[in-house]
């Protein structure tokens, strides 16, 4: 690769944006592409949080504005801000600048976490994140199970859909522990194969990847302990009409020593502790998705996850949901989840939550004049800066 | 300047009908390729069309080349029709067999190319025989014309032969006198070239992107004594074809149509293509029908799209914006022919600069009493010929009056501009080039 291209890339995904003070004039004639999206989703839960009582829940519902322009030479530059519902009150999940071209992409800021590699037929991303994500042992919060500060980088192996990818990170929050690691407290390094959406139903394989995940611990001399996470999606049919896909992810984590029963039922620190503990993660899903006259109008989906812990204890998750589109970006959505517990590993052996409710999606774009890296006339037709 | 190279002007004198006479009788038709003015980009070449397989209309209860108009029909509507639209070999009635006319035969196909509308900026594009504008054909009126048109794209097309006086069935229009020709497949074109004069081709599937943004070429069809060469003894000729490109929709339309035809033509490859998936219908009846119990959801409907913006920032000649465009070459005491034809869909006021022209024809035809004018308007789908004498040496821009037009992206000057450039005179001033005024 280009030595001055890579330059480009990682000085552009480090530095971020300059403050006011240091920024130079901003030529109002190029404006960016603006990309709005996020998501409302509101459900009738039948066990608000646990407490035995119906509620109403808001959790997930996010928005984000991203704006992206080309560079003078090559590639395309941006940034991207989002706020996302946390526990009652709005976080910023997304603060994060990026460049990519035909051969890189890189991101530094708040983001998603690289921690999970397969998105299950659930109705919200957080539903069994102990999991589907590599725990986060500096935090309890939900949160921060899914997001952190990192940069990333990756390099598109073959320009289609081979990619290599680095990162470190910050797990930790402003909360953090007594003696959690300052810095960078999170590394990892993955392939991925990920062809473009566009082929999503018509491709065997969705996608596919491993990755490795260290982070430091927040106690002692801060020993690192590694997770590994492998898995994808494939397509059972390649029916683009009526399609049925399986996708299985498995989560193997190394934990540190110590990590006892009593650890992983701590009335403050069970969420933590269960990412710092040694596990074995499966979870697999079958998704059918209906599409007559090839507009998405429903998605029934069964997930099973199971966890098992050295300390002692397991829990198996059986998930079926269902989404029935009513207008586009606008679904019904309804979600069973069944979790049994061992060895006490939860207040009581089995619970049950019943959601119902609705989902409004947007993703408006605005003075597109960039276009995708992984657009279908880019990859078959000839890359076009 | 940054180019003085004139077009390569056709040559008029080579008529087709003489050209015809060189190459060699085969399949009791032509296989013409001289004729071709633009860079003979018509392959002679049939491999293709050797490769395909011929459909078989009999064994679905129509007639394979049976000139049956009764027996014509489309396929879209059989059962497991799909299955049948892959590939293969569409030979439709309404003109005469091989064998009783000699037809003049031409391939063309049509693929998706990186087009260079001028330094640094490219799109891709649908273009015939991966050219933009597509390849020109000059033939002589009343001559018989073979176009074997192989579609290399998984999008669905058609030519329609604007202005062409032809058996219905040849007209190239989706579903109203054939089915599109799917991807794989070779739709055989019959008609024989009448009236003479300057007409045009376009696709007409998905006209605002296709037609509009590349999928267009001329079709000169000369006569055999032209009466307006006595009062305007031209010898060279150029053909413009004015354009617009509103490169962002086409990037992100074509890149749509793609996604969406790769599922298609998955589930056509397989016999499983719902044909209301592309809004095909029986009839009105059925449509109205089906959107009514909503068992269709139209695309048109404001709960499926907000519609399609079509905002050009790019307009050329020939494929090409200024300072790209090619210049136009004449000498002094020389008359010039230039066929001027409107495939941008938007309206054009062609303005010489230095020189009074003589209006001849319109949509091919020519006028009862030509018009001694400097600008004419030239209407989306429209072709006018005009005469220019050279008796004013020097260099002259020939540009668009609707200035927003003689822009790129915004930037005068650009676009729909060319210059006249008198090729025997010596300049006091040499034009230059400038981008940013």
């Amino acid at each position: 690769m280009n030595p001055k291209k890579v330059l480009t890339a990682i000085v552009a995904g480090a530095i971020g944006c300059s403050g006011s003070a240091m920024a130079l004039e901003v030529d109002r004639e190029v404006m960016p592409r603006v990309t709005l999206s996020g998501r409302l989703i509101t459900t009738l839960d039948s066990d608000y949080e646990a407490s035995g009582d119906p509620g109403i829940n808001m959790g997930d519902s996010s928005f984000s504005a991203r704006f992206d322009k080309r560079m003078f030479e090559q590639g395309v530059a941006g940034a991207v801000l989002g706020v996302k519902e946390n526990e009652g009150s709005v976080a910023f999940h997304q603060m994060h600048v990026f460049y990519w071209d035909r051969d890189v992409e890189v991101k530094a800021g708040r983001t998603q976490l690289p921690n999970t590699l397969v998105e299950f037929p659930l109705v919200r991303d957080h539903d069994i994140t102990s999991m589907t994500h590599v725990g986060n042992g500096s935090s309890n919060e939900e949160f921060d199970q899914l997001y952190g500060k990192v940069f990333t980088a990756d390099w598109v192996l073959d320009r289609k859909a081979q990619k290599l990818g680095v990162w470190a990170g910050t797990r930790r929050n402003e909360n953090a522990f007594a003696g959690a690691p300052d810095g960078f407290d999170s590394y990892g390094l993955g392939y991925r194969y990920e062809p473009s959406e566009k082929y999503m139903y018509l491709n065997r394989i969705r996608h596919a990847g491993i990755l490795l995940d260290a982070q430091k611990d927040r106690a002692g001399s801060n020993p690192y302990f590694q997770s590994i996470v492998a898995g994808g999606e494939i397509n059972l049919n390649n029916s683009p009409r009526r399609n049925w896909s399986m996708g299985i992810q498995g989560i193997v984590n190394g934990g540190v020593s110590g990590v006892t029963l009593v650890d992983l039922n701590s009335a403050t620190d069970a969420v933590s502790n269960r990412a710092r503990a040694k596990s074995n993660a499966l979870v697999a899903s079958l998704r059918y998705t209906d599409r007559p006259h090839l507009l998405t109008r429903l998605q029934a989906g069964l997930t099973v996850g199971y966890k098992t812990y050295d300390a002692g204890g397991t829990e198996l998750s059986v998930i079926p949901s269902l989404k029935y589109r009513i207008g586009q970006g606008v679904d019904v959505v309804a979600q069973y989840r069944n979790t049994q517990y061992s060895d006490g590993l939860n207040a009581v052996d089995s619970t049950n939550l019943v959601q119902v409710g609705l989902s409004f999606s947007l993703d408006a774009k605005y003075n597109d004049s960039i276009g995708e890296r992984d657009s279908i006339l880019n990859q078959e037709h000839g890359y076009i800066q | 300047m940054s180019e003085k190279k004139p077009f390569p002007p056709a040559d008029v004198n080579a008529s087709a009908s003489e050209e015809s006479e060189k190459v060699v009788n085969s399949r009791r038709s032509f296989l013409k390729k001289a004729a071709v003015a633009t860079g003979g980009a018509i392959a002679a070449g049939n491999a293709l069309a050797a490769n395909t397989k011929a459909v078989d209309h009999s064994a679905m209860g129509h007639a394979a080349m049976g000139h049956n108009m009764d027996q014509y029909g489309s396929m879209m509507f059989m059962q497991d029709h799909s299955g049948h639209m892959v590939g293969g070999k569409i030979e439709p009635p309404g003109s005469p067999a091989d064998h009783e006319v000699n037809y003049k035969e031409f391939d063309i196909d049509i693929r998706i190319v990186e087009h260079e509308i001028l330094p640094g900026i490219k799109a891709h594009m649908f273009a015939f025989n991966g050219q933009v504008p597509g390849p020109e054909f000059h033939v002589t009126e009343g001559d018989w014309i073979k176009v074997n048109f192989t579609n290399n794209t998984e999008e669905m097309h058609t030519i329609h032969w604007h202005g062409i006086i032809l058996p219905y069935t040849m007209d190239g229009v989706p579903m109203v006198t054939q089915d599109p020709v799917h991807p794989g497949q070779t739709f055989v074109y019959r008609f024989q070239a009448k009236p003479a004069g300057t007409r045009w081709y376009h696709c007409h599937w998905g006209t605002p992107l296709h037609a509009n943004h590349a999928m267009h070429g001329a079709f000169i069809i000369h006569k055999k004594k032209d009466p307006l060469r006595k009062r305007f003894p031209y010898k060279r000729e150029y053909t413009l074809m004015l354009e617009s490109w509103d490169i962002d929709m086409l990037r992100e339309e074509m890149n749509e149509i793609l996604r969406g035809m790769k599922e298609v033509n998955s589930l056509m490859a397989k016999g499983k293509l719902d044909y209301m998936t592309h809004g095909f219908f029986r009839n009105y009846e059925e449509f109205k029908k089906a959107v009514e119990t909503k068992q269709y959801i139209a695309p048109y409907l404001q709960s499926r799209s907000n519609g399609l913006h079509v905002n050009p920032n790019f307009f050329g000649i020939n494929g090409k914006s200024y300072p790209a465009t090619k210049r136009l070459g004449i000498k002094q005491g020389e008359w010039i022919r230039i066929r001027l034809i409107n495939a941008s869909g938007k309206p054009h006021h062609m303005h010489l600069h230095g020189h009074d022209f003589w209006w001849v024809c319109q949509d091919g035809n020519d006028l009862a009493e030509p018009r001694h004018i400097n600008t004419v308007h030239v209407e989306p789908g429209g072709t006018y010929d005009i005469m220019v004498y050279g008796d004013n040496p020097g260099y002259w821009t020939f540009h668009d009056h609707a200035t927003t037009r003689v822009t790129n992206n915004g930037i005068y000057p650009g676009g729909m501009l060319t210059m006249l450039e008198y090729e025997d005179f010596t300049p006091t001033y040499t034009p230059s080039v400038s981008v940013d005024q």
